[in-house]
């Protein structure tokens, strides 16, 4: 069972190792610096996700870090088809080199395929979170931080899984 | 060959497509006129029914005494200061248009400081720039009343920023900083006249 790809990651050598190691690696910095922005950006909490795209126009001046107003609809699109776009060929490529590991194909499938999902509902939650009530933000926003969470996790574990699969000391070279 | 170059081509088009249109949109950034120079003074003095305007001209070394105390270069030659009085003739302040580039255009406002020389209010005029327009809300605006030319004027430290909006907070920190440093420096040993009345004005 292979899921249609034939496991040829732990038999990569020289240049294509090399490469692909460089890859992972580097958009893993990336991806982790977009992680710290939004941590700075949302503080980390379902108040501070809400504030970031409806705005603290009901936080006292001297109790709030920074003004912030609700993100217009041409911010909204810009930030969301800049996401969606880059997440999905994100996952394409490091999806893609996982697809070619040993790992069972049910856990290949599943760490493959479960981001594209979860960026939906990461950025679906973003829009919710914007244009419906006010009642729901928080829900929204929890939601927002469960699936941002998913994909960072899946991203996480395919990069550490392929690297490891690559470089394991048993391997046969 | 042919075939190969249209795909890139196509790509290439593409990728254009998906990439963030800021160089596009600035391009198109429209001019919002949001208060004419009448309408300004009425709004940083409301009860302002009479005006004196007056053009200071600094010498090279108030020039450059400003520039050390502003820690910054100071183009003006001069200014224009506009003395407010009520219907009474009672000195209300002094207002004062200027601009401030942000990212790529001026920003153009008005600073109306009372004869205490602390900031009473600050009004947009004029944004031209595709972001950052939340500059001109009531609720940032309101955090320069009663700073004086010793107050810092400085984002994150007598200034919340906005988020989106660094570049034009700045620029209206460095504004507002600017005038109330002029406006004091000049009208501290020039005070103005205190009473309006028609014709001149006496002190």
């Amino acid at each position: 069972m292979t899921n249609g790809v034939a496991p040829r990651l732990g038999i990569v050598n020289g240049v294509v190792r090399w490469f692909l190691t460089a890859f992972l690696v580097t958009i893993t910095a990336g991806y982790a610096t977009g992680i710290y922005f939004v941590s700075f950006t949302t503080h980390s909490s379902v108040t501070g996700t809400v504030h970031q795209f409806r705005g603290n126009e009901d936080v006292p001046l001297d109790e709030a870090r920074e003004i912030k107003y609700a993100k217009d609809t041409l911010e909204m699109l810009n930030v969301i088809h800049a996401h969606v776009t880059s997440f999905a060929l994100i996952y394409l490529a490091v999806g893609g080199i996982f697809l070619f590991s040993s790992y069972r194909p049910a856990l290949k499938g599943l760490l493959a395929v479960e981001p594209f999902a979860a960026t939906l509902i990461l950025f679906g939650g973003m829009a919710a979170l914007r244009y419906l009530g006010s009642g729901a933000a928080g829900a929204f926003a929890g939601l927002m931080m469960v699936a941002g969470l998913s994909t960072f996790g899946c991203f996480l574990a395919m990069v550490v899984l392929s690297l490891w699969e690559m470089w394991r000391p048993s391997r046969q070279d | 060959m042919t075939r190969t170059l249209r795909l890139v081509a196509l790509l290439s088009l593409v990728l254009v497509g998906l990439s963030p249109h800021q160089g596009f949109a600035q391009a198109n950034a429209a001019e919002h006129i949001y208060l004419t120079r009448e309408q300004a003074l009425k709004e940083v003095f409301p009860k302002s029914a009479k005006y004196v305007s007056q053009t200071v001209a600094l010498s090279a070394a108030q020039l450059r005494q400003a520039e050390h105390a502003l820690s910054r270069k100071v183009d003006e030659k001069s200014f224009n200061a506009v003395l407010a009085y009520d219907a009474a003739g009672k000195f209300l302040g002094y207002a004062v248009v200027t601009e401030e580039r942000g990212k790529y255009r001026p920003i153009t406002f008005i600073v109306g400081i009372d004869p205490h020389f602390r900031v009473a209010k600050v009004a947009i005029m004029a944004y031209r720039e595709d972001r950052g327009g939340e500059v001109r809300t009531p609720r940032f605006l309101y955090q320069y009343r009663g700073k004086t030319a010793d107050d810092p004027i400085r984002t994150n430290a007598d200034i919340l920023n906005i988020s989106g909006a660094t570049i034009s907070v700045r620029a209206i920190n460095a504004g507002v900083k600017r005038v109330l440093y002029l406006v004091t420096d000049h009208y501290r040993h020039a005070a103005p006249a205190l009473t309006y009345e028609a014709g001149r004005t006496a002190r």
